[in-house]
């Protein structure tokens, strides 16, 4: 029987199934998810809510707001953040527009895991919130947005946003507005933090050199005495339609930006895959890709062009992005609008599908290298509740592309009509 | 809390250390080609790479940006290969490439699975020599190297600001020189100046072959032997002395405008190379910066940030910089806090280390920062060739980096209060101020 188990692995590539990272169900519960890596001694966590930008309602950017207060507390006359400085421990926050998150990584030790566990409950439970802070906030985030709205590539998707999403809670920046920014108090910070901090809306993510056991240990550290009662939001927007407009940002700079949305999908869109390899073809894998080879290898128009998939819980966009100098915008529209009408037909030869779903497939064990990249990925299949199998799952859906799935794909799922192009620049 | 506190944290520096020395192998070629190899078998990936001394720092007015518009063209045809075939190889098996050029070197990397490296070692060596230089070629990438300039450069005021600071501190020569080049020289380099310079700098005896991940060495090391080893260098290899012309540093204050919303202060000040200065001063110097404004509970957000001065602070140093170079603080004041306050309270921060020192529970803190970042780059397979090829590249050892826990370790109180004033307090400053326009 061993010999007979030898002789199948020798005849199976390297990246098959069995490479890939263990994933461990954390006691047992599928909202806390492990992969254990104990050949360094680092610890990565990732804790997640699912609230973002899209839940600020008529506070625009209250969510990321009250969030970066956290780390700011003061606790035993110290920042909250001080307490991870002083062991060399790396803590980031970030709020995107469905969800909210926290990062901390560290060296690993059974002392450090209690430390920092304990560390973050205080900080999530916000009992140290201050009027101060709130006001200190204040000018530093207006700070950021001012700087934000003179950068182009910045200006460019705010924009695109409020005219593509206009309507829909997905249009404002996750960082909010200055009319907006300017008149939170602490009561509206602490109101947010006790909508999103619930240890029953809470996924947690951990990669690196630690146990089950103390994961187990660290996550009922971090939840403490966190509120369990959380409200799960759902979101309710529909792929907004826009007939095809163009839409022109005037902004004083050398380039002109040009950013284009084609309605997509989800992530959990059965042509999910399909689109993948579509769009690893169109402008998604760098040099060789359709737009790649266009804009930038033949004609020198773009140092980046590049499309990618945004699935959002609801619906999804297809994006492309590139900039050039302000006197060659019609040029590279009018190039980009060909490649769309040669995505939109497809007309591509089965053998180069075939290495592109070959490509992906290598990519996807070769993107598991480091602690960063697996926690993402991990935190990626927490979110989007994939399955434990999902990386078994990933090769199977690549495996099941072929040429005329993908025009299917291509004709029922992105919606071109409604697809819109925004440049910002001196056109 | 009680409890917590009890259980007190581990710090950084009482974990064991990890070494570059237990996972490196180092040789040379006949032909003077170094080879380091780097073993970490976390995943089953490799990262092949090739680094050659040339960058910005090697070029001269007229041909400034040449190193890096080779880079671009080092990814068009060679005589056995077309254009593109090596970044298309690469993608079909999933892996990923880039390029990187800085002022001391141009590297270009592979990562794969491993069993693709020997592919990777192959595409690499043919285009070590066999590069073609097409005038089509060259148009085309011409203009996506002018386009990186207006994205990186021209319509970022803090790229501007930072390139006139160079150019005004250290003169059109070595770090002055701007990394991607001068508009008007790059519409001048020409195939024959590419060409040139792709034989003067590409070739064995000035490159350093770095591998690191999962590999087997006996193979690794037939097959480099078989790709690289029989790479002949031109006759003519001795590296000319570019003529520079003598520059007079001038600390002449900037006062300009650029399309920014809140005004910003860079204070900046010129620092030895690496080799020259020894390794206490530059480590002290390292402390201090990470001191200063090192992370969110540094001294610039404490005493600065938090007390209602600046909106932010910033420093940026190079510490192993290979020629005399520039580092710089500086900030965003609060509304209503003028340019002047800002430098006033940068500068007594060092006064203040100078005059009181610090005590060790903020040395250790700051120490353990540095230590367990030295940790987490082993994360990455990546990190640790960049680390070790930024070195070497530079002709130092990256046996620095195996040293670097220790010595850091070494660094006391007076050190740091001797850095604080030898190199901002008693060292010339230039001061640039710049207004929203």
């Amino acid at each position: 029987m061993r010999k007979f188990v030898f002789i199948i692995l020798i005849f199976f590539p390297l990246d098959n199934t069995f490479s890939y990272p263990q994933i461990l169900e954390v006691k047992g519960n599928k909202d806390y998810l492990l992969i254990e890596e104990n050949t360094l001694p680092i610890v990565d966590v990732r804790i997640s809510f699912d609230m973002g930008s899209i839940h600020d309602e008529n506070k625009k950017g209250i969510t990321s707001f009250a969030v970066n207060l956290l780390h700011q507390q003061l606790y035993q006359n110290k920042k909250i953040i001080y307490y991870f400085e002083k062991i060399g421990a790396q803590y980031n926050s970030n709020v995107t527009k469905e969800k909210t998150e926290f990062m901390v990584r560290f060296v690993s030790s059974e002392e450090n895991i209690k430390y920092i566990s304990k560390m973050l409950n205080i900080m999530l439970k916000a009992e140290h919130l201050s009027d101060e802070m709130v006001q200190d906030n204040i000018e530093r985030v207006v700070g950021i947005i001012d700087r934000r709205n003179l950068d182009p590539s910045s200006l460019v998707q705010k924009k695109a946003n409020e005219i593509f999403y206009s309507n829909t809670t997905y249009s404002h920046p996750s960082i909010g507005y200055k009319e907006y920014v300017k008149s939170f108090n602490v009561g509206d910070a602490r109101e947010k933090i006790n909508e999103i901090i619930t240890s029953n809306t809470m996924s947690i993510s951990i990669v690196g050199n630690i146990s089950e056991n103390m994961s187990a240990f660290m996550i009922s550290n971090i939840i403490g005495e966190i509120d369990g009662s959380g409200q799960i939001f759902e979101s309710s927007s529909s792929t907004p339609k826009n007939n095809n407009k163009s839409v022109h940002i005037p902004f004083d700079s050398t380039q002109t930006h040009i950013l284009i949305y084609i309605p997509a999908i989800t992530r959990s869109d059965s042509d999910f895959y399909n689109l993948l390899v579509a769009n690893h073809i169109f402008g998604g894998s760098g040099f060789g890709s359709m737009l790649m080879t266009e804009i930038r290898e033949k004609r020198g128009l773009a140092y980046s062009v590049y499309s990618y998939m945004l699935p959002y819980e609801d619906f999804g966009v297809l994006k492309i992005y590139m900039q050039t100098k302000n006197e060659n915008v019609n040029d590279a529209l009018d190039i980009i609008e060909q490649q769309i009408m040669q995505l939109k037909n497809f007309d591509i030869p089965n053998e180069k599908v075939e290495k592109t779903k070959t490509s992906i497939k290598n990519n996807l064990i070769s993107r598991l290298d480091t602690n960063k990249n697996m926690l993402n990925t991990l935190s990626a299949i927490n979110d989007y509740n994939l399955e434990k199998d999902y990386f078994k799952n990933y090769i199977y859906g690549i495996d099941n592309v072929n040429l005329s799935s993908i025009k299917s794909a291509l004709e029922n799922k992105l919606d071109f009509d409604n697809s819109m192009v925004f440049t910002l620049g001196n056109k | 809390m009680i409890l917590m506190l009890s259980a007190l944290p581990i710090q950084a520096s009482d974990t064991p250390v990890i070494k570059f020395e237990d996972r490196i192998e180092e040789y040379n070629l006949k032909n003077g080609l170094k080879v380091i190899l780097i073993e970490d078998r976390r995943s089953s990936n490799v990262v092949s790479s090739i680094w050659y001394k040339v960058g910005s720092s090697y070029e001269k007015d007229g041909i400034t940006g040449i190193s890096h518009l080779l880079e671009h063209m080092m990814f068009k045809a060679t005589s056995t290969t077309k254009n593109g075939e090596f970044s298309e190889e690469i993608k079909k098996v999933g892996g990923t490439e880039n390029a990187f050029t800085s002022r001391d070197f141009t590297g270009y990397y592979q990562k794969v699975n491993s069993k693709y490296l020997s592919m990777c070692l192959k595409y690499e060596s043919d285009r070590m020599t066999n590069l073609i230089f097409k005038d089509t070629d060259l148009k085309s990438e011409r203009e996506v190297v002018k386009e990186e300039r207006r994205l990186r450069t021209e319509d970022r005021p803090i790229s501007v600001i930072f390139e006139k600071i160079n150019l005004q501190i250290l003169g059109m020569q070595k770090y002055g020189i701007p990394i991607i080049g001068t508009m008007n020289d790059l519409e001048k380099i020409s195939t024959q100046d590419l060409e040139l310079w792709y034989k003067k700098y590409y070739r064995p005896s000035n490159a350093i072959l770095i591998i690191a991940g999962n590999f087997n060495e006996k193979t690794i090391r037939n097959e480099i032997d078989a790709f690289f080893g029989e790479i002949q260098n031109p006759q003519n290899n001795t590296r000319e002395k570019n003529n520079f012309l003598k520059s007079t540093p001038s600390f002449k204050d900037i006062s300009i405008k650029e399309k920014l919303p809140n005004p910003l202060l860079v204070i900046s000040y010129i620092k030895p190379n690496f080799e020259s200065s020894s390794k206490k001063d530059a480590y002290a110097l390292d402390i201090l910066l990470e001191i200063m404004d090192g992370g969110f509970s540094s001294r610039f957000t404490h005493n600065i940030i938090d007390k209602k001065i600046a909106l932010n602070t910033f420093i940026s140093h190079d510490l192993y910089s290979k020629e005399q170079s520039i580092f710089s603080i500086g900030g965003t004041p609060r509304k209503n806090v003028l340019l002047d306050d800002i430098q006033k309270s940068l500068i007594s921060e060092f006064k203040l280390i100078a005059m009181n020192g610090l005590d060790n529970q903020e040395l250790n803190d700051t120490k353990s920062r540095i230590i367990a970042r030295n940790i987490f780059k082993f994360d990455s397979v990546f990190n640790q060739v960049m680390a070790i090829g930024g070195l070497e590249a530079k002709g130092l050892s990256w046996r620095l980096l195996d040293q670097y826990v220790d010595d850091i370790d070494k660094i006391n109180e007076s050190d740091i209060k001797m850095a604080a004033k030898r190199f901002i307090l008693d060292n010339k400053a230039q001061i640039s101020t710049i207004y929203p326009q």
